[in-house]
């Protein structure tokens, strides 16, 4: 008997060390209260960052203090279902031009029923961004206030890359070229179209069309040598991790891992010749919002890992990967609820916004010495 | 005669079918245009899977959905028909149309125009499931003998 309890408590001694190990390599800290739902957080500099509240505002934070005046000059958007103000995204140059980038959702002007996806650049000066221009809007308008995409990266050679999602009601329409449902788009950055987009010949295609096939892409980033690392939210299941290449199909709706919210199946395939797969995907859904490499110095153990911010349950997926493949998987920081972003500071920290109309921003840091 | 709770069950199934066919349907026919290989196999498979997923395995169990609204509609229609003199069959029919206009014409406005049953995105696609309704409430009125004097 006495053995029994013994071996136990070793064992739960053991237990108890290797979760100790495990979260002792980091701290996590509130560093901002009071956010009305998060979206996107950019870095001007350690101290001085920029984060989109989807009900409209922009809102700035220096040394860990949010301005109570948000940035002025934003334009309206529509706050409705998953639409409002997204995306955040500055200019590679920013310290030279000053640009930053918005996504949002926008009722249209003529048509009261209709909506767009919007990519507006504008000037920051102070606390205003000034010199606001559109430089996208999405056609066709939708009726639906779901499914934007609405991540912005740049690449290495200047030019700028949108996810645009398929609307939730128009979903066949990622297969067509002459739409920009479910798309990812690839534009200079001042709105004009790349002279080498893949599609700039095919007739009938829309010119900014770099990829198709995609569902609700929430997540985008670049590695050094190029790589573009994708993910979007499947339906019931089948949320995809995937590498983009220009001119490729990716396959949606036509072959998924997932079915209809409704229990329908929206396709008996998951695969087909000319369509691409994902590196991974997930069963049942995690809800995938945003994605960030870690290039850091703060976490050397976690370089070059893909942390994958998820709204369902609410967690970080924190991939290993090898030759741009997935080798393995833990789940992180699911003590904070739904993850709606996640970002790398200048320091190495990461950088955590928790969904909700009481929404935070969450810090990761190494341990003190 | 059947029990009304029978009947009742019945219409639902009816109402039920007629949503996983079309949703069905309208998916495979898509999918049988941008050349995806859909065999008889394919086709009563994914039939099959649709009746049995979008009763039991959707979001929100949509025969629940269908159940609640063809009660209500039901039980309107029943006083309806007792206090007016309606004929039955038009009057059921008319209240099953109703319940199902109201879960894929009505329902998905709360919802920011998302139309969560796939085969209802479309004019004609509403038309087939409000058509399911009627139909649910045609075997109804039709399977059933109490007040049948108003026929």
């Amino acid at each position: 008997m006495i053995k029994s309890i013994s071996y136990w408590l070793c064992c739960g001694f053991m237990i108890g060390a290797v979760v100790a190990a495990e979260t002792s390599d980091y701290q996590t800290k509130v560093v901002v209260k009071g956010l009305d739902n998060p979206w996107s957080i950019a870095f001007i500099s350690n101290n001085d960052w920029l984060v989109t509240e989807r009900s409209g505002a922009l809102r700035r934070i220096i040394n860990g203090q949010l301005d109570v005046n948000p940035v002025a000059g934003v334009p309206d958007v529509l706050y409705a279902g998953q639409g409002g103000l997204s995306e955040i995204f500055l200019h590679p140059k920013f310290d030279v031009n000053r640009f930053v980038y918005l996504s949002f959702s926008a009722a249209d002007t003529t048509d009261r029923k209709g909506n767009a996806l919007v990519i507006v650049r504008g000037r920051l000066q102070g606390n205003k961004l000034s010199d606001v221009t559109t430089i996208f809007k999405s056609d066709p308008l939708r009726k639906t206030a779901a499914h934007y995409g609405a991540r912005i990266q740049f690449l290495a050679d200047g030019t700028m890359l949108i996810t645009s999602g398929d609307g939730f009601n128009y979903r066949e329409q990622a297969q067509s070229l002459d739409n920009h449902f479910g798309k990812l788009l690839r534009l200079n950055d001042d709105g004009s179209i790349p002279s080498d987009n893949p599609f700039l010949s095919t007739p009938g295609a829309l010119p900014e069309i770099w990829s198709y096939g995609h569902r609700n892409p929430q997540g985008l980033i670049i590695a050094k040598d190029g790589t573009v690392f994708e993910h979007e939210h499947g339906p019931k299941g089948g949320d995809e991790l995937n590498i983009i290449q220009p001119g490729k199909n990716y396959g949606w709706p036509a072959i998924t891992y997932g079915v209809d919210y409704s229990g329908a199946t929206i396709s008996p395939f998951t695969e087909k010749p000319g369509m691409e797969q994902p590196i991974k995907y997930w069963v049942p859904s995690i809800a995938p919002s945003d994605m960030v490499l870690y290039q850091g110095a703060m976490f050397p153990q976690w370089v070059g890992s893909l942390f994958v911010s998820a709204l369902v349950p609410g967690d970080v997926r924190r991939l290993a990967m090898s030759e741009n493949k997935v080798i393995s998987e833990d789940i992180m920081f699911s003590e904070f609820g739904r993850i709606r972003s996640i970002a790398e500071a200048p320091d190495g920290s990461l950088i955590l916004a928790v969904d909700g109309n009481e929404g935070s921003l969450i810090r990761v840091s190494a341990d003190s010495p | 005669m059947l029990s009304i709770s029978s009947r009742f069950l019945v219409s639902v199934i009816i109402a039920m079918g007629v949503m996983a066919v079309q949703t069905s349907m309208s998916n495979l026919f898509w999918l049988l245009s941008v050349d995806m290989p859909i065999s008889l196999v394919v086709f009563i498979s994914t039939l099959l899977s649709d009746l049995i997923g979008m009763s039991f395995n959707g979001e929100v169990p949509i025969i629940g959905v269908v159940l609640v609204g063809l009660l209500i509609a039901f039980v309107v229609a029943h006083f309806v028909i007792k206090y007016t003199g309606l004929a039955r069959v038009p009057g059921y029919m008319f209240a099953g149309a109703a319940a199902l206009f109201a879960i894929v014409v009505l329902m998905p406005l709360a919802f920011y125009n998302l139309d969560l049953i796939a085969g209802a995105r479309t004019f004609i696609g509403k038309c087939c499931l409000i058509t399911g309704g009627a139909l649910s409430g045609y075997f109804f009125a039709v399977t059933g003998d109490e007040g049948r004097a108003h026929d």
